[in-house]
């Protein structure tokens, strides 16, 4: 009986060991079908998620081959560039979901765009195009983010619903709040942009995260970790996209009243992702341009951007673009923060100033 | 290993018991340094070089060295505190060869294979706000702090130590004890003259390995230590060499740091364990009659036995619940199953590669350690020194000397092999070096006088002799393999993900359900195989 039972393990690594081999097995281009590889953020790649969506259509439109390269957390995707820098290899055409606060240190990646610009530029809401013309980022998704309460949450007593950033290292948030990392995560990353915004003395943005370091439960690598563990009860607070209020409303109806936006006097920060080329992709041939040029011209089609909002959780970026019901009447912000030109407060690394407020 | 058998080399005799030819073994000897130059040599330097040209140091690193310094201290503390009570409590209570000191032994050992993205994942069913002592209305909900970390690190480690202490209490010869009973020692006489000198030489090498292991966290403190300012060096290189920071120098710094506070008491434990071997030419005694003794006392409070015996399968408690909570209508889900079964079949080869690839590097080690006496020195130096170094520091190493070569995109699983072989190297060297240098020469000779080739006698002598422990030490290894996260993060390319990354995913996407299953899946097959070696071996 037990050599029966040890032959099975054995046969049962064997097949394991067979399984992986054809796995790892180096995947390559299907033949005669040119192939465009589009370097984006895990959730956005995922099974049932966008990505997967806009791929198959495409597909079928182009006659070609996408490949979505997840990387992980959207803040990961220049690592991967820089990445492909330093080896002196470019391993995608496109990148796909990168935050507009990253574009200054993106831009270096881009492939010069000329005069071409995509179909529906004009179309985009002036919001998420800013004031400037087409530079290569193309706006394909947005959002404002905001601190997301759990009334339900026995700790959510006394939390009121607007209050000035500056308040937020206050007793009534000791240990309630659930953050994410501006190093590894874009709604990190505009906290960090509107703290700069409010703070722009040294000093002040200093004494800010010093003081919220003590305050925050726990500060996670990315959002849909912080946003698991608020859901699981973990903290009442939130650090999240407007978008998460319109997510309860679909998915439990009568638990709407529950989640609730807490605003910032100071305005809110908003989130906008794009597309761009990647530089020196294109040296095979003006086809794959071409038909990466189309794929962007597809990411503003209606085809795709009445599907954002319920795929990924994000408003739609051309104007008159028809909204699910439950993303009508969200909460109104004081005004939206594009944040594009605040100036780092650091000298040296991006996150440098940050990092020895909080660590230090 | 093969090839020896000669008595050739009084030098390499007294060495390491046997006679090898020279010339194979000086071979395998170039084999064993060209391995080590290219997998680790070359990617560290890789790594020095860049924190060489990258501008002034970072006051940041410094701050974030010292709470990694922090929590290690804190949890080898910890972990001695409970870890040698309990394995002294064992090695009393229990006798050596009883079928529960087996059990314990088993499962005092079976931590060691639990992946840390899945302990990570038990300190919050545990610890968090929500978690089952905060449920149960007891004080002190650690998660999201140091102490959750030290905490989880102390679960992980202590029953290594506990295990580490009842084996060398276990080998402390009887008549050593009655002589000191039987001079009007006490008990605590007997401790320090017979128990301590065996004990304190293999806790110190414990110890260091559970400093190192410590400071290399990484995993399981992203999970509990809640953020800035809870990271530890491992956290601060990820962020900045794969975050938007995008500051590779600072990574190097980092990296170099990690290096200089792992690498060198790494390097000191090992001359120090060489010499002490050398000096003392450790035999081991166990099975000498201490069972007896520990029979009697065992018999005569039984009790006290069916407590430490409790005790340990306490520790064993987070990891069984943690597995049959994930028991859920997850694994009715064909869609969940497809995608399991492929990422184990890939987490199997690469652990199994792993393991293959690190016991023919410890085997190339041993067998050119044969060549020289200063050879073997020089060899097991080196070999105990990747104990300081992190997988995300090979990975950024490897890129940064072989990126031309290497693309992350497209699946460079070989190199996800080869880190997790050089993380894991300096362990089962040290683990199987004993086995592999008590080989007994006469009969050795016997078989090649009687007209054996060279690959028979090894065949027929040696490995009957080792296959037991080799096939512990490959499971071990094969265990560490299946959870790290690190490298194959860093490596693998799309569709190409092991469970391990998995389990990280899922939890990242904060589906619960899944990332328990997949993390129960891991821990059943790294402990299971563990218990199946060490059941095969015994």
């Amino acid at each position: 009986m037990k050599r029966l039972r040890i032959g099975w393990i054995q046969v049962g690594f064997a097949l394991g060991l067979l399984n992986g081999f054809f796995l790892l097995a180096p995947t390559h281009a299907a033949e005669g079908r040119p192939e465009l590889r589009v370097l984006t953020y895990d959730s956005l790649a995922a099974p049932g998620g966008l990505g997967p969506e806009v791929v198959r259509r495409f597909e079928e439109k182009c006659g070609c081959r996408v490949r979505l390269l997840g990387v992980g957390d959207s803040g990961l995707l220049l690592a991967r560039l820089r990445m492909d820098e330093e080896r002196g290899k470019i391993s995608a055409h496109l990148v796909w979901g990168v935050d507009r606060w990253l574009w200054p240190k993106a831009q270096k990646y881009s492939e010069q765009v000329g005069s071409w610009q995509p179909e529906r530029w004009k179309k985009i809401e002036p919001d998420y195009r800013g004031p400037v013309g087409f530079d290569g980022f193309l706006p394909f998704d947005g959002g404002a983010l905001s601190l997301i309460v759990d009334r339900k949450h026995t700790g959510s007593q006394g939390i009121p619903g607007k209050i000035s950033l500056r308040k937020l290292p206050s007793e009534i948030f000791r240990k309630r709040l659930i953050l994410e990392d501006p190093r590894t995560s874009g709604p990190g990353l505009a906290l960090e942009r509107l703290s700069r915004e409010v703070f722009p003395e040294s000093s002040s943005y200093t004494e800010f995260w010093r003081s919220l370091r003590s305050h925050w439960l726990a500060m996670f690598p990315g959002w849909s970790a912080a946003y698991g563990a608020f859901l699981k009860g973990e903290a009442p607070v939130v650090w999240s996209y407007f978008s998460s209020l319109a997510y309860h409303r679909a998915k439990s109806p009568q638990d709407a009243s529950r989640y609730e936006a807490i605003l910032f006097e100071e305005g809110q920060p908003l989130q906008v992702e794009g597309a761009f080329l990647v530089k020196g992709a294109f040296q095979s041939g003006p086809e794959t341009l071409e038909l990466a040029r189309r794929f962007l011209n597809f990411l503003l089609s209606d085809e795709i951007q009445k599907e954002v909002p319920g795929k990924n959780w994000m408003l739609p970026v051309i104007r008159g673009t028809p909204l699910p019901a439950e993303f009508r009447n969200l909460p109104k912000p004081v005004r939206f923060l594009r944040l594009d030109g605040v100036a780092g407060v650091s000298r040296g690394g991006e996150f440098d100033a940050w990092l020895r407020a909080v660590q230090l | 290993m093969l090839g020896f058998g000669r008595s050739n080399s009084s030098r390499s005799e007294r060495c390491t018991g046997v006679a090898a030819p020279r010339m194979g073994a000086f071979v395998a000897a170039i084999f064993a340094l060209l391995l080590w130059i290219l997998f680790f040599a070359t990617p560290v330097a890789a790594v020095l070089f860049r924190a060489g040209n990258s501008g002034p140091w970072d006051p940041v690193v410094g701050a974030v060295a010292w709470v990694t310094l922090q929590q290690a201290l804190l949890s080898l503390a910890f972990s001695l505190s409970l870890g040698v009570p309990l394995g002294l409590a064992v090695a009393c209570y229990l006798p050596r060869d009883s079928r529960t000191a087996a059990w314990t032994r088993s499962s005092l050992a079976a931590p060691f294979g639990v992946p840390t993205v899945v302990a990570g994942l038990v300190g919050l069913q545990w610890m968090g706000q929500n978690g089952w002592l905060a449920r149960a209305g007891l004080p002190g909900v650690w998660a999201y702090s140091m102490s959750g970390v030290v905490a989880l690190h102390v679960l992980y480690n202590a029953p290594w130590i506990a295990l580490v202490t009842a084996q060398g209490r276990w080998a402390v010869p009887v008549r050593e004890l009655e002589v000191i009973r039987n001079i009007g020692g006490g008990s605590w006489a007997r401790f320090r003259l017979a128990v301590l000198p065996r004990l304190s030489s293999r806790l110190f090498a414990t110890a260091l390995q559970v400093y190192c292991l410590c400071c290399l966290s990484f995993g399981l403190v992203l999970v509990l230590g809640g953020g800035p300012p809870v990271q530890t060096l491992e956290v601060l290189l990820d962020s900045r060499l794969r975050g938007s920071d995008l500051n590779w120098g600072s990574a190097a710094w980092a990296g170099t740091f990690q290096f200089g506070m792992t690498a060198l008491p790494a390097l000191i434990g090992s001359i120090w364990e060489k010499r002490r071997r050398s000096a003392t030419q450790e035999v081991t005694e166990e099975g000498s009659g201490s069972s007896g003794v520990n029979a009697q006392v065992a018999s005569r409070r039984r009790w006290i036995g069916g407590l430490v015996l409790a005790s340990t399968a306490l520790l064993l408690l987070p990891w069984f619940i943690f597995v049959l909570g994930s028991l859920g209508k997850i694994w009715s889900d064909v869609d969940f199953l497809l995608g399991l079964s492929r990422a184990l079949g890939i987490s199997i080869t690469l652990s199994m590669a792993s393991a293959g690839l690190t016991l023919l590097w410890v085997g190339l080690a041993h067998w050119g350690g044969r060549s020289h006496p200063r050879v073997h020195w020089i060899l097991g130096l080196l070999q105990g020194l990747p104990a300081g170094v992190s997988s995300l520091v090979l990975a950024l190493g490897a890129t940064l000397a072989f990126g031309r070569w290497v693309d992350p995109f497209e699946g460079a699983w070989t190199w996800v092999v080869v880190i997790q072989t050089v993380v894991a190297l300096p362990w089962a060297y040290r683990a199987l070096g004993p086995v592999l240098e008590k080989i007994s020469l006469r009969e050795l000779e016997a078989v090649r006088s009687g007209g054996a080739s060279a690959v028979q006698s090894y065949l027929w002598v040696e490995w009957p002799r080792i296959r037991g422990s080799v096939r512990g030490v490959g499971m071990a290894v094969a265990a560490l393999g299946l959870g790290e996260l690190g490298a194959a993060g860093f490596f693998l390319g799309e569709g190409q993900a092991p469970l391990a990354v998995w389990v990280s995913r899922y939890f990242s996407q904060y589906r619960f359900e899944e990332a328990h299953a997949v993390g129960a899946c891991l821990t059943v097959l790294a402990l299971g195989g563990l218990l199946a070696a060490r059941g095969r071996s015994s």
